[in-house]
């Protein structure tokens, strides 16, 4: 997907090649979690508790973790860059199974929007993410190949002084749920995909 | 019977289609998304379908001068929509029955399309139906009922009218309340000529005026009054009797009139919409006051129900989980139980509407309403 995204988008849309680097990792991990930095960097983590989702892969999947925010961002093209919303991450694994498009929700993004809309957002980050990537026919072509085809959103549950509970009150029931929530979102589902939703322990189990 | 209703360019509605509404149907959003215009609209309609099945069911019955017009631009007025007009709002309400026959009443281009002759309800799908809105106005009930005659002749508005109507109805046949979660009762007492409302407290042994009791006593008793009574009271034969005798007497003609079906033989149906049932409640008695209103519309009701409302309390939604786990143990909380497939939940956001019923799990998503209290605590933690 990488190079798709590095040749077929960048020739569809007539823009400079970029040249970013460290845009992409590759694991094989069993247990990973992925961290959205603030300076917009997405780091690898196997220590539980570090990233802000996680993925269980016990089935040692090849997994393609792309950084498609800075991708975009990287472009040196105002017109095409100004004003299109993107999502985090691209994660697509070296067989016909995965290819998801991940917004990480994290408190860099709560800054950004001030106070609200943080969901909505990330919502409509996935959601552009597609129609740019759609628009180009041979990733559409690659996509097609796929059999789990998924938008997600991983919400980071925050952390409230030690004396109070309110937060994990809050935010109990993602415990009894380990697999995420299935939402309906019918302009995601129009491509083809699902929209799920992750909180706090909630892990993406890639399966076989 | 299933309800369908598709709303465009309606204030701060932009485009919202429920395809299925269910018998409990639960709005969040923020204040001024649409929840309200959203649940007047859908009684509106409601009301709208009500009235057409009156008017099929005294065409049929031989009654050939139909006894009403619907007048939109005065309905429109009288839900606050009358601004919206100019957006050229387009409104289409579908029932549709098991025998795959539908009934569609759309408003579009400021005409109303689906209640003429020519759409008559067929004799073995009418019903009678009967809609209660319990808006949030509810709180000056007790002011209201305690001035009594002296005040009559004021108006606060279309929706205070409807549900202090439904108030003073719902008192004149309950002289008794239990209201378990506030631990208080509700006495309606006879003084003179007039009614007086008494809130006894059933622990201190307190008795004080309705109108001096809390505001969550206030606003929770209508709820909780109005709800019972269409539940297990309402008498139905009483209300199509007077319903068709008011309109036979307009028509003049009175004689013509051959009744085509007994009321036992159509079908019956309560419509309850409110707006935000947990005003001024503590967090736990907001989740009592759900489960006493679920206890009431559907496991107590000899009357069939449907109930919509609107909430900002996020104790409430995640309590919703509570009872369809409940349902799902068979078991109850406080009395209540839901099975899930009797539940929607909707956010209204941007004119736009989102079902937060989780796809592959039996539960609400209630994230939307902890977002804030994450939030907080994510600012808190910046704060260095």
């Amino acid at each position: 997907m990488k190079d798709l995204l590095m040749t077929s988008l960048v020739a569809h849309y007539g823009l400079p090649v970029p040249t970013t680097t460290n845009w992409f990792i590759q694991t094989v991990e069993k247990y990973f979690e992925i961290e959205d930095t603030d300076a917009g960097e997405i780091l690898l983590h196997t220590t539980r508790g570090l990233g802000m989702s996680k993925f269980s892969n016990q089935n040692d999947l090849d997994v393609t973790i792309i950084n498609y925010d800075k991708f975009i961002t990287s472009i040196q093209s105002t017109p095409f860059k100004n004003g299109r919303q993107r999502c985090d991450i691209i994660l697509n694994t070296n067989d016909d199974k995965y290819f998801i498009l991940g917004e990480i929700k994290d408190r860099s993004i709560v800054n950004k929007n001030s106070q609200k809309k943080v969901r909505k957002g990330a919502k409509e980050q996935i959601l552009a993410s597609l129609q740019t990537i759609y628009a180009v026919p041979e990733i559409v072509a690659y996509i097609n190949l796929k059999t789990r085809k998924l938008c997600c959103y991983f919400n980071k549950q925050s952390d409230s002084p030690v004396l109070l509970n309110a937060t994990t009150a809050f935010n109990r029931l993602p415990n009894f749920y380990p697999d995420g929530f299935q939402m309906s979102k019918p302009d995601i589902e129009a491509f083809g995909f699902y929209f799920f939703e992750y909180t706090g322990e909630q892990t993406m189990t890639l399966r076989n | 019977m299933k309800e369908s209703i598709h709303i465009k360019n309606l204030g701060p509605i932009k485009d919202i289609f429920i395809e299925d509404i269910k018998p409990i149907t639960v709005l969040i959003g923020e204040s001024g998304s649409g929840k309200s215009t959203l649940m007047k609209a859908i009684a509106l309609f409601r009301w709208l379908y009500k009235m057409h099945n009156i008017r099929s069911y005294l065409k049929r019955s031989k009654v050939s001068k139909s006894p009403f017009r619907f007048r939109m631009d005065t309905y429109f007025k009288n839900c606050g929509f009358d601004q919206y007009l100019k957006y050229n709002p387009e409104i289409t309400y579908t029932v549709e029955f098991p025998n795959q026959k539908k009934y569609t009443i759309k408003f579009s281009n400021n005409k109303l399309i689906g209640t003429s002759d020519n759409d008559l309800i067929q004799l073995a799908d009418l019903q009678y139906s009967k809609l209660s809105f319990i808006s949030e106005t509810r709180n000056v009930i007790p002011l209201w009922a305690d001035k009594g005659a002296s005040l009559s002749g004021g108006y606060l508005g279309f929706y205070f009218h409807e549900v202090y109507n439904d108030f003073a109805l719902a008192s004149d046949n309950l002289k008794e309340l239990d209201v378990s979660y506030l631990d208080l009762k509700l006495s309606v007492k006879k003084v003179q000529s007039e009614k007086k409302y008494i809130i006894q407290g059933k622990k201190d042994k307190y008795e004080i005026d309705f109108k001096n009791s809390s505001s969550g006593t206030q606003n929770a008793i209508p709820v909780s009054l109005i709800a019972e009574h269409f539940s297990n009271h309402f008498d139905f034969e009483d209300a199509f009797n007077r319903t068709l005798l008011k309109f036979l007497s307009q028509t003049d003609n009175i004689t013509d009139f051959k009744p085509v079906k007994n009321l036992g033989d159509i079908q019956k149906k309560l419509y309850i919409h409110i707006e935000e049932p947990e005003l001024s409640l503590y967090p736990d008695a907001q989740c009592e006051l759900i489960s006493d209103l679920i206890s009431k519309c559907f496991i107590e009701n000899t009357n069939e129900i449907e109930l919509i409302f609107s909430t900002h309390s996020p104790y409430i939604i995640n309590h919703l989980n509570l009872l369809i786990k409940a349902n799902d143990s068979d078991k109850l909380i406080d009395g209540a139980k839901i099975p899930f497939e009797n539940l929607a939940v909707y956010q209204i956001e941007e004119g736009k509407i989102e079902n937060l019923i989780v796809q592959n799990q039996r539960i609400v998503n209630t994230n939307p309403l902890s977002d804030t209290i994450n939030r907080i605590y994510d600012q808190y933690a910046q704060l260095k």
